[in-house]
């Protein structure tokens, strides 16, 4: 087990390593010169861009930026952004809190409308309850999350006026409506996956069997439904943190939260390649340690996962 | 105040295309259905939440930086005999007692610096003209006034200008406001340590190309600029390279802002600087700049001009104009600047006299490679003006947020030419007839540079009006605005692009030189012209106001006839505000007059 886990970090670190060359590689290829950027694309002084380049090692090869980059990743810093010229790690640490309230409040909601939703329609297959569900999940999986979210601000914050409609002032409630519309896809998804998995263990001899001697339909569903459709339900949900990364930067700028997307989108219309650059290798060192805990969490559900580990 | 500010602030208008048009609501039934789950869930999580910890609120702490008393009104010193008239300050503040105070909110989206030295866009200038006081200021009506000098006079030979400070002018932080901060703060606007963006507005003074253009020394502001001294405490002298009239109306530039020159010695003071500046405004700081969320700055009692009237200001930092236009609509936000383009319609008949419009001194225009065939031919160029609809283009396609432009000047500055011009009309009869003069080829394929996020529509609009008025095949490349930039040093512009210009400050001089003098900033294709620029040499040289209008209409008259480049569009600031708000006005160069506001409860 202890093996496995040391396999899977030293997996996890050569991704990493190899995903700051991509990412380093493709941030820095992107047209235009950062330095005009930063000088705000005037004709400026040659000596002001020899400069800016020296200030942030432009005027260097691009291993040699990539190598001095590294080197100080190692010690924690993560430059400074060339827009704003503030510390790329001040920056990420402010933004994150928004972020992290978003995402966990958005998996809440998946959480919650898969485990009960799903399993609950699952359990009455083909009823027009089910057929309703599932269309609704059809519409929440290919409403786009630019359509929903403008669409709820406007009625919920603007029309009706029961939600904020922008910005973290109001504290947690601010969260409420983003989160929901962050929400919908994955929900959606998570529900009908839940659904099928209920669907098949449902149907499987040792439920039966369960199911024969007696027991409460409500305890075979927990003990013996539930807990096997779980695996799949937790894989999904590790990825699904990947894809709610990238839907949180539309959600974030429509509702003005001040978080890790917002900053993105801004650097990346900006040129500020450090930002860029730092913010997506610290979402990918995310995304690397929330998979290896998820396929923990899976061990620890499915004991036949633990012994192919071992 | 900068082509990037152009793009950037009309990039953030419409990133979001047709995002509303969407979102309007229709009486959709399942969408209905699956609302109330939503509102149902919402209660759910609210309540879950709840037992988390409450942040992001109430950190605004009211910091009462106005309780020091000392509320003295200038008195200033009276204006020596030869002394450049200053626009008297007719407008008389409510009076030392200040204003009726009380506090309101207005959207900005994130400044890229507060640092008056390092600001180059108008989000930054919204704040930092209310922190800092300039030498020279600018009434409402962009009329020249007086700032931290209380008069200024220029000696005989045109180039040693000599500004008196008033002795009871302090910063935020209680120090006086002496020449010597001018002196450094100057010093390190130039020094390319600091890598100022709009460090190519000090050319003028003497001595700046010296130290901005000099090897990086590794300490900012170490080097004086030669042309700028202290007198004495309360006298600076600045001499310029050549005659420069319009020196006091480039000092209202930010650049140009005091900085406490105790920052040269305090490390720790320099790095605070970045995020709560200590300036010499009629607002202060009320906290540090909350990044990406607010900047909140009170009343400074102890301000010697004309005070604030509202107690506390707190600008509010959006990414996108929908969104605060929206915030506005739920009122919960005072004054929106911006509305987005596909609400503007309804905003109007909406919100009535709420939404104020003002022209700006932005031109947007198209630009075009006239070194290259088949550009360098004025028949041609001609042609090409007289086939685009301006009036369509404004109402069908912008939606009646901007202005037709039939100049490269905006009709309310004094000179700008009143008529339009000759080829900026629509009229494509004459444009055939042109077009034949030109023997340039039906079928000939033109590029044309898509540059703006907002371009699209616009690009559209002038390929129709271009292969339908002559068959011309065009060629749309995309290029993002730095990239561009590079295409342009590089010489390999072929064909028209549309760009934005704003006044750095506001004389026709401004509008004009950058654009078209030989070797100027915004001169993207090197447009040269000799006539040109000897009418730029005498308006600098110049030592009657009075001349000054008549120099600049000859010298747009002069670049219109040669038409190097197409005027199409004069932009316009559309803003929303609350009714408890009063008072608000905008100045031709998008600056909004945030001290004059009066909020009523």
């Amino acid at each position: 087990m202890i093996a496995w886990v040391v396999r899977r970090l030293g997996g996890a670190a050569t991704t990493f390593l190899v995903a700051t060359v991509v990412v380093f590689v493709v941030t820095f290829a992107l047209p235009g010169d950062p330095a005009r950027a930063v000088a705000g694309g005037r004709k400026v002084s040659p000596s002001t861009l020899a400069a800016i380049r020296a200030r942030y090692h432009l005027d260097e090869s691009l291993p040699s930026q990539y190598l001095h980059w590294l080197g100080r990743l190692v010690r924690g810093d993560l430059g400074e952004s060339y827009a704003s010229r503030r510390a790329v790690s001040d920056m990420l640490l402010s933004a994150l809190p928004v972020t992290v309230i978003l995402l966990v409040a958005t998996l809440f909601v998946e959480i919650v409308a898969a485990l009960v939703v799903g399993t609950w329609v699952g359990m009455r297959r083909s009823g027009p309850t089910d057929r309703t569900v599932v269309g609704l999940c059809t519409l929440g999986i290919a409403a786009p999350v630019f359509v929903v979210a403008s669409l709820g601000q406007y009625l919920f914050g603007v029309r009706w006026g029961l939600l904020p409609v922008a910005g973290t002032d109001d504290g947690l409630v601010a969260y409420v409506l983003p989160s929901m519309v962050l929400a919908m896809a994955g929900a959606a998804f998570g529900v009908r996956i839940m659904r099928t998995e209920v669907l098949e263990q449902a149907h499987l001899p040792h439920v039966r069997t369960a199911t024969g001697k007696g027991i409460s339909s409500g305890q075979v569903t927990r003990r013996h439904v539930v807990r096997n459709s779980l695996t799949t339900i937790v894989t999904f949900f590790g990825l699904e943190v990947g894809a709610l990364i990238g839907g949180s930067i539309v959600v974030e700028r429509v509702f003005n939260l001040p978080g890790v997307g917002n900053v993105i989108a801004r650097a990346i219309s900006q040129r500020d390649n450090v930002v860029v650059l730092g913010f997506t290798m610290f979402v990918i060192a995310v995304y690397l340690v929330v998979d290896l805990l998820i396929d923990l969490f899976a061990m620890l559900l499915d004991p036949r996962l633990r012994a192919a580990a071992w | 105040m900068d082509v990037d500010t152009c793009v950037d602030v009309s990039a953030d208008v419409t990133s979001i295309p047709d995002r509303h048009r969407a979102g309007l609501p229709r009486k959709d039934v399942p969408m209905k259905t699956s609302h109330r789950s939503l509102a149902a869930c919402a209660v759910v999580l609210t309540l879950a939440l709840a037992a988390c910890s409450d942040d992001g609120d109430d950190s605004t702490a009211t910091s009462d930086a106005g309780s020091s008393a000392t509320t003295a009104v200038s008195d200033a010193t009276e204006p020596a005999s030869d002394v450049t008239e200053p626009a008297s300050d007719a407008t008389e503040p409510a009076g030392g007692s200040g204003g009726t105070g009380g506090s309101f909110s207005v959207s900005i989206s994130e400044p890229s610096a507060l640092d008056p030295a390092l600001a180059q866009e108008v989000e930054g200038a919204q704040v930092i003209r209310l922190l800092f006081t300039t030498l020279t200021t600018l009434t409402p009506e962009l009329e020249l006034a007086p700032g931290a000098a209380t008069a200024w006079s220029v000696a005989d030979d045109g180039v040693t200008w000599t500004f008196e400070l008033d002795p009871a002018a302090t910063f935020s932080d209680g120090t006086t406001v002496d020449a010597a901060d001018f002196v450094y703060a100057i010093a390190r606007s130039a020094d390319p340590d600091l890598a100022a963006p709009a460090a190519y507005q000090g050319y003028p003074i003497a001595g700046w190309a010296d130290v901005l253009e000099a090897e990086a020394s590794g300490t900012i502001g170490d080097v004086p600029v030669a042309g700028v001294t202290a007198v004495d405490d309360l006298t600076l002298q600045i001499v310029t390279d050549a005659p420069f009239s319009l020196l006091p109306m480039l000092l209202t530039y930010p650049v140009f802002a005091p900085v406490p020159s105790e920052l040269a010695d305090d490390p720790a003071a320099a790095e605070a600087f970045a995020e709560e500046p200590i300036g010499n405004g009629p607002y202060v700081m009320a906290e540090p700049w909350q990044h990406n969320e607010s900047i909140t700055v009170v009343r400074n009692d102890s301000y010697v001009g004309t005070p604030g009237i509202a107690e506390q200001i707190d600008f509010r930092i959006y990414s996108d104009i929908l969104t605060s236009y929206r915030d506005y609509q739920a009122g919960s936000l005072d004054i929106a600047r911006g509305v987005p383009p596909e609400e503007f319609q309804a905003a109007r008949e909406q919100y009535g006299e709420l939404l104020i419009q003002t022209p700006l001194a932005g031109l947007g225009y198209i630009g075009l490679p006239v070194a290259r065939a088949p550009f360098d031919n004025l028949d041609f160029r001609k042609a090409l003006s007289l086939s685009i609809d301006r009036v369509a283009l404004v109402e069908r396609v912008l939606q009646g947020a901007n202005d037709p432009a039939y100049g490269y000047v905006p009709t309310q500055v004094p000179g700008a030419s009143q008529e339009p011009c000759e080829a900026c009309v629509y009229d494509l009869e004459l444009a055939q007839e042109h077009f034949a003069a030109s023997g340039v080829e039906p079928g000939t394929t033109i590029v044309l540079y898509d540059i703006a996020d907002d371009g699209q529509a616009v690009i559209e609009f002038l390929t129709n009006s271009w292969a339908d008025a002559f068959g011309l095949e065009i060629e749309v490349r995309s290029f993002e605005f730095a990239q561009f930039l590079e295409e342009t040093a590089a010489d390999k512009v072929e064909g028209p692009f549309e760009l934005g210009w704003v006044w750095d400050y506001p004389s026709g001089y401004s509008m004009l030189q950058p654009l078209f003098a030989s070797g100027s900033g915004a001169n993207n294709l090197s447009y040269a012209s000799d006539e040109f620029d000897a009418l730029m040499t005498r308006i600098e040289t110049s030592t009657d106001p009075a001349e000054v209008p008549g120099l600049l209409n000859e010298a747009e008259q002069l670049v219109l006839a040669d038409l190097p480049m197409l005027p199409l569009t004069f932009g316009r600031e559309a803003t929303v505000h609350a009714e408890r708000i009063s008072g608000l006005q905008i100045d031709a160069g998008a600056l909004y007059r945030l001290e004059l506001v009066t909020v009523t409860d």
